[in-house]
């Protein structure tokens, strides 16, 4: 196969699929700024102005354009769709029309027929049926195993968000295999795996050898999707156009397949650059020309949709599919991985102009080279739509030819993949403490034998105890909600066109995580060192509390608030470690709440730090709204003492910042806000949002929509279009700190 | 040697006060009260933190990744910090010695036998000069206009001499009070007779603080004052420039 591919370095790559071996001997790292870039051309902005027509129509529609409710969704349930087909030069969409949403019952058959009737549509009775009568769904499959206990914290909102009623996503398949082996390899090497599986025919070897089977099946499937377009995609491809064409449909594969809640994909953007610049070079392409086949793929995934329940909204806002693409980040040998295909990416921000997807990450490191730093920040300060992840920090784990998935989470390319297990509400575990194993909304009893606490003020000490004691009780009820979540979605739910672009034989990880973290830290605080009285109704239960004096909080670079902090991420993966996981899966843990931090504030009592009930949390790690006190570093240095070896599903950030603040004119803004980054990582921060905008600007999105319809911002590790956002999100992010000029 | 002092609080992000990032620790207590204090509630040091050379320092050690780059450091505000200045002239001392730069954001009232010892540790003399004429310096902040200009011939002579501090001149524009003719022509004056040319930062007058006097039950003693407009800052900036100063925006 390596004949076939000209101008190509051979290496181990060519006797074996190994990707990160390629990029090793073909990447071109770049040095150099931004000004070698290409603005759009009239094909790509006569394209795009199509798409934002369909936008505003979906908006118009109430943020759905269409859905086709008689298929239901695979890798070839629908023929060819284009947006103009002539014009397109990257093609394929989910359905036969761009923006039209498949259904996908078997996640959960009713959850699909809610969202059908949300918008005004009915799901075919036809599906109905089948998903009820002849074929259980995951949905149907999980709640026919979960314990009784398992139902009650799941009711109450004590772990929620789980992937039980559509696709768990978060894995990434490593689309560039298909463009750089073709099918045709691919398929031989699973069948060689195939053959290589115990056939001792335990319970695993069983389900196993099934898997690769639907493996095989799925890489079948996408032979005849690309037919659909007009491509061979058995083999390999042999130029830029075709390298970007045929990841897109390996792409395209698994988002029609699976409406998994994040669908990231992975680090492609250094792998195209090794077509386009040997195209370049070959005299075959322009800049222009590379730039339009970035720009069209950008256009690609910011048409993927998947249909959601409204009540799935409050949860995830602003409709997000997670396509995380990583920018940037060093090799091990300390070269830069940065390619001039990194800046084309980012130039599609500017070409296309800002959006939330594909949710641009940045691998961060001091070292990066300075002129792509500028461009970054550069496009940070403009668009506020890029983050920023620590590679110093992930690099050591992940080696140098890995993913992002879903907003923080660190994934080796095409071995290893995670489970996502949504999170648990950290601040109802404290309530529960406190409320001898009590809901504090409903009373309901949820777990027992936790002792009454005794005395008018808390006491540190005894809460201590008992919170440790909820918190061990609730891990080990976590473990087991996820390896049954897990164990059905593995079998009702296989997500067969992803994992036949991974290894055989996998590493997992099972991804926990927490929510309410600062609420929960500066809580434990004032009850050690103010007073705290709760007042309790007639059955007992906390409905608020009286705090005399003063306390630490946390994000004031603060080590009584801070080592707090730390214990309690710590404790938590400790807690977790003690269960045994399905499929020998290591845990790992995130701290992060995207924009769920509104809807579990929601459901939450008042706690022991001042939050009345109801209030919004702080999202992810972030601290508390208006209790940072000393300033954006000491804020965010609390946030980068967290240890990321406790949480390596990832700590998630977000820093909205005014531009005065960060300094008096554009060229000084971009200084410090390199400054600021480099200072961040080099503590050993994990993860950045960068928002820099006006207070004014949000106030007038909110009364005016119709003036913002590209407005991004970034919410605890995505990007939104602000104006998709609910009216207390809104609010919330404009309560949330923003870090103004003395 | 004081190894604590009385402090009001502190920004961590300051990048208006001196080069680079700057930790910015705004001391309690001021002896001047001038009317248009953006700072009402740190003139009295009654109440405020008490914080040591020590805590100062761990803090700072952690903050060194921002702060070191492009000549960025702490500042100290307040208040007047030269009321502090034995503890100051520490704290300067400490860090220099973990490689940061050190600015002194004053009112130029330091106390004489502290004015060497301070200034041979200071990169930069953020110095206030409110007013330039003795019956309105004295009107505006109650202190005397003398003593101020005293403090900033040292710093220009230890400049001249040993290379530091910079010195900066900082004046609050109040539209119609301190921005006129003669205000303009003394503050010129002045500057230049020094030993070396100090920069001009003129700083638009603004509001931000008023609330602050309200919250101590306090009167506002400008409650029409409204803020420069640009025109009005170019203009009181042109009188500076055609005697061939360089003024900024602050
Ligand atoms: S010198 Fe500064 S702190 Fe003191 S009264 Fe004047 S403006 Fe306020």
């Amino acid at each position: 196969m390596s004949k076939k591919v000209k101008g190509l370095k051979k290496g181990r790559w060519t006797l074996r699929t190994d990707l990160q071996d390629f990029i090793y001997q073909n990447i071109n790292p770049y040095e150099g700024d931004a000004s070698f870039l290409s603005g759009p051309t009239k094909r790509t902005l006569a394209l795009w102005n199509k798409v934002e027509k369909l936008y505003a129509l979906e908006r118009k529609r109430g943020g759905v354009l269409d859905i086709d409710t008689e298929t239901a969704g695979g890798i070839i349930s629908h023929g060819a769709g284009y947006i103009d087909k002539k014009n397109e030069l990257i093609t394929g969409l989910q359905t036969d029309k761009p923006l039209k949403r498949a259904v996908k019952p078997i996640g959960g058959v009713r959850l699909v027929q809610k969202a059908c009737d949300a918008y005004g549509y009915k799901l075919s009775p036809k599906l109905v049926e089948v998903y009820t009568k002849f074929r259980k769904s995951h949905n149907d499959a999980v709640f026919s195993v979960y314990s009784e206990e398992m139902k009650k914290i799941r009711s109450l909102g004590i772990i929620t968000g789980l992937p039980d009623s559509y696709a768990r996503g978060r894995i990434i398949g490593d689309y560039r295999r298909l463009a750089l082996y073709g099918l045709n390899y691919l398929i031989k090497e699973k069948e060689k795996d195939f053959k290589k599986i115990d056939d001792n025919m335990s319970t695993m070897s069983i389900r196993l050898r099934e898997e690769v089977k639907d493996q095989l099946q799925a890489l079948k499937d996408m032979i005849v999707l690309g037919k659909t377009y007009g491509f061979d995609l058995t083999r390999p491809a042999k130029n830029a156009k075709e390298a970007i064409q045929w990841t897109y449909l390996a792409y395209l594969a698994a988002a029609k397949e699976s409406d998994g809640a994040a669908m990231s994909i992975g680090p492609i953007s250094v792998f195209f650059d090794v077509y386009l610049e040997r195209d370049i070079k070959a005299g075959i392409l322009t800049e222009e020309k590379a730039q339009e086949l970035v720009d069209d793929f950008t256009i690609k995934l910011r048409l993927i949709r998947q249909l959601r329940a409204p009540e799935y909204d409050l949860l995830f806002a602003g409709d997000p599919v997670w396509v995380t693409i990583v920018l940037g980040g060093m090799t091990s040998d300390g070269r830069t991985k940065v390619t001039k295909t990194d800046f084309r990416f980012l130039n599609t921000l500017k070409n296309l102009g800002p959006a939330p997807e594909p949710n641009l990450t940045i691998l961060y490191s001091p070292r990066l080279p300075i002129g792509f730093k500028k461009f970054a920040v550069e496009m940070s300060i403009n668009t506020s739509s890029i983050q920023y992840e620590n590679d110093d920090l992930m690099r050591p784990i992940a080696g140098d030819d890995y993913g992002i998935s879903c907003c923080v989470s660190l994934l080796k390319a095409g071995s290893q993949i995670q489970y996502f297990g949504a999170r648990c509400n950290l601040a109802k575990a404290l309530l529960l403490a406190l409320n001898e194993g009590r809901e504090e909304t409903s009373g309901e009893l949820v777990i027992p034998d936790v002792p009454k606490l005794r005395g008018e003020y808390l006491d540190a000490e005894q809460v201590r105890e008992n919170f440790n004691y909820v918190v061990s009780w609730l891990a080990k009820q976590y473990v087991k909600t996820m390896n049954v979540i897990h164990w059905v979605h593995d079998k009702y739910y296989y997500e067969a066109a992803q994992m036949a672009l991974l290894d055989t034989n996998l590493d997992r990880l099972m991804a926990f995580g927490i929510a309410g973290f600062s609420v929960v830290v500066d809580s434990l605080c004032a009850i050690r060192y103010a007073k705290v009285k709760p007042i309790r109704d007639k059955n007992g239960i906390t409905k608020d509390f009286e705090i005399k004096g003063d306390f630490p909080c946390f994000g004031n670079d603060d080590e009584r608030a801070d080592n707090r902090a730390r214990d309690l991420v710590i404790s938590f993966i400790t807690e977790l470690r003690k269960t045994p996981i399905y499929r020998r899966a290591n845990p790992t843990l995130s701290i992060l709440t995207i924009t769920s931090n509104v809807l579990y504030g929601k459901v939450t009592g008042a706690t022991p730090d001042g939050r009345k009930a109801g209030e919004p949390f702080a999202p992810g790690a972030n601290p508390m709204f208006g209790r940072e006190k000393n300033g954006v570093l000491a804020s965010l240095d609390s946030v980068s003492k967290l240890p990321y070896y406790a949480a390596q599903d990832g700590i998630s950030n977000t820093f909205s910042i005014v531009p005065s603040a960060l300094g008096v004119d554009k060229e000084t803004q971009k200084a410090n806000l390199i400054k600021i980054l480099d200072g961040y990582f080099t503590r050993g921060g994990h993860h950045i949002n960068v928002n820099v905008l006006d207070k004014v600007l949000l106030k007038d999105a909110m009364v005016h929509p119709e003036k913002y319809p590209q407005l991004t911002i970034r919410v605890s590790g995505y990007a939104v279009h602000f104006t998709k956002l609910s009216r207390d999100h809104q609010e919330e992010i404009i309560k949330r700190t923003f870090h103004e000029a003395l | 040697m004081k190894k604590s002092a009385q402090i009001h609080s502190i920004e961590t992000l300051g990048t208006r006060d001196g080069p680079g990032l700057r930790c910015v620790f705004f001391l309690s207590g001021c002896n001047f009260k001038c009317k248009f204090c953006q700072n009402r509630d740190t003139w009295s040091s009654k109440g405020s933190e008490k914080i040591t050379l020590h805590a100062i320092y761990d803090r700072l050690l952690r903050l060194l990744p921002y702060l070191q780059k492009d000549g960025g450091g702490i500042t100290v505000s307040g208040g007047e910090p030269s009321l502090q200045s034995d503890f100051v002239i520490e704290l300067f001392k400490m860090a220099h010695g973990m490689k940061l730069t050190t600015a002194l954001d004053t009112n130029g009232t330091c106390k004489p036998k502290f004015i060497k010892k301070l200034l041979a540790e200071t990169d930069t003399v953020l110095l206030d000069v409110k007013a330039s004429t003795l019956k309105l310096h004295k009107e505006l902040t109650g202190g005397d206009l003398e003593t101020v200009l005293n403090f900033g011939r040292e710093a220009a002579s230890g400049w001249v001499k040993r290379g530091t501090p910079k010195l900066v001149i900082r004046r609050v524009l109040l539209p119609g009070i301190n921005d006129l003719k003669l205000e303009m022509d003394k503050l010129s004056e002045y500057a230049l007779s020094l030993a070396k040319l100090p920069e001009i930062e003129l700083i638009p007058y603004h509001r931000l603080g008023v609330h602050k006097w309200k919250e101590m039950k306090k009167k506002y003693p400008l409650p029409k004052l409204n803020p420069p407009t640009t025109r009005d800052w170019e203009k009181a900036a042109e009188r500076l420039r055609a005697k061939g100063l360089v003024v900024y925006k602050g």
